[in-house]
Parts: structure tokens; C-alpha cells; sequence
């Protein structure tokens, strides 16, 4: 599993956030935490499932159940993170479309 | 805080299973030793039990708090104890530990029993492995809401 790919993602939101409104007062800064500690959470998750597959892989574990419940958790985990993306994008293209 | 309290019953659910794991590792140890006579400890074998004991975690319920996870830790192993039920004696007097009267002390393991421990183990790990599943559906459920409506 390629956990890279989410750690490198905390750009895109913020650099949206920045596009839509082009500075950045204490309102989007809080939201930016927001979602970069979002973004923290579930890749800590990913990274956690990585491990318990290792670990399984490796031997240094022997329950299997423990690599399934964390390899669901991350699933949820990402599942959720990537409405929560889709719902902020889908946000950002609506003020975009804005008649002004 | 985070996906940790989020995903608790998730927790939960796991020390159950590792516990119904532990319980099937002790049957499994009865039966295969259902005609040992000889033990580290000396005569026959006695027959293991397993004792569970809950688990209250790190922080109580709060339901004034922003986290309304129940805070609760699921279940642990307090230990694993010896049947003190009396060893049955049998007659076999070719036994290599058969005393004068020709009695071999046996272990305490009835094999009936312990293929309903056998099944119960089972059955209870698949009720926690159905609470881990249905718990992750409720989640899915609650992110198709986000997905519906655009």
C-alpha cells in the first residue's frame, strides 16, 4: 500500500483555499488546520495498517484479525477523508461558478 | 480524539476476538492432552479454563463531551486456571504409571465439554467479528450520506 500518495495531498486543499480567496484570515487558517490534522488522522491510519500488514507478513504478529480490523479502519478512514475532499472541492467549484 | 475514539468499537471488538482466540488455544490444549499422564507438575493432566475480565478504558463516558465514545476497553484475560475437579481412575494395569492396584490416574478432560467450549469459542468469535463488520457498515452508511447528495 502506497501511503506517499496521502502525505503528499495536504498541498491541494490549502493551495484551493488560498486560490478562492487569495489571502488568508484567521477563519480559513483555522479551517486549513482543520483539515491538515484531518488529513494527519487518516494517514496515520494508513501508516498503522501498513504496519500491522508487515507485521504480519514478517511473523512478529500472529493475529490475523488485528491486520483486518486495521486495514478497515484505514478504508474507513480514507473513505470518509475523501467525501469530506469531494464535499470542499464540490464547495469550491459552486463559488467558482458564482455570476458576479 | 481523532479516528482512534472514532473507531473504538473497532478496539472493542478486537480484544473480544483475541480473547475467543485464547479460549480456543486453551480447548484445543485439553484435548490434545486428553490422555497425558505424565505432566511437568507430575500425574495426569488437568484440564485449563480460561477467566475473562472487562475492561474500562482510559476515559469514562462523558456524554457532555464533543467524543461520545463510551470510553469503554472491551475485555481482557485475567488468566487461565486448573480444573480442581477430581482425576477419574481407570484400570489398566499394563500402564507404565498404573500404581500396585493396577489404577491409572487420568486426566480431567470429559471431550464432550470441551467440543461445546469448542463451538462456543467459535460462535463468539463470530459474533465479534459480525459486530467489527456491522459497525463498518453503519460507518459506510453514514458516508454514503455525504456521497448522495452533491
Amino acid at each position: 500500500m502506497n501511503v506517499n500518495a496521502v502525505a503528499a495531498m495536504p498541498t491541494l486543499p490549502t493551495a484551493l483555499l488560498g486560490a478562492a480567496n487569495g489571502t488568508t484570515s484567521a477563519g480559513t487558517a483555522g479551517f486549513n488546520k482543520a483539515v491538515q490534522r484531518f488529513i494527519e488522522e487518516t494517514n496515520k491510519q494508513q501508516l498503522l495498517a501498513d504496519q500491522s500488514v508487515e507485521m504480519l507478513a514478517t511473523g512478529q504478529t500472529d493475529s490475523i484479525h488485528e491486520t483486518v480490523l486495521a486495514l478497515t479502519k484505514a478504508d474507513l478512514s480514507l473513505r470518509v477523508f475523501m467525501e469530506v475532499r469531494n464535499k470542499v472541492i464540490d464547495a469550491y467549484q459552486e463559488v467558482m461558478r458564482m455570476q458576479l | 480524539m481523532g479516528f482512534d475514539s472514532t473507531f473504538n468499537a473497532f478496539n472493542i471488538s478486537s480484544s473480544g476476538l483475541v480473547a475467543e482466540r485464547l479460549r480456543m488455544e486453551v480447548v484445543a490444549n485439553n484435548i490434545a492432552n486428553a490422555s497425558v499422564t505424565r505432566t511437568p507438575e507430575g500425574g495426569a493432566y488437568r484440564r485449563k479454563d480460561v477467566v475473562f475480565e472487562s475492561l474500562l478504558g482510559q476515559n469514562p463516558f462523558n456524554p457532555e463531551g464533543p467524543f461520545a465514545s463510551s470510553g469503554f476497553g472491551g475485555v481482557a484475560v485475567a488468566g487461565i486456571v486448573e480444573d480442581p475437579s477430581e482425576l477419574p481412575r481407570v484400570f489398566n494395569e499394563g500402564h507404565p504409571d498404573a500404581d500396585q492396584d493396577g489404577f491409572v490416574t487420568m486426566p480431567n478432560v470429559k471431550l464432550p465439554i470441551e467440543m461445546v467450549n469448542l463451538i462456543t469459542a467459535t460462535r463468539a468469535y463470530e459474533a465479534n467479528l459480525k459486530a467489527a463488520q456491522t459497525f463498518s457498515d453503519m460507518n459506510q452508511q453514514a458516508i454514503a450520506v455525504l456521497k448522495g447528495q452533491s
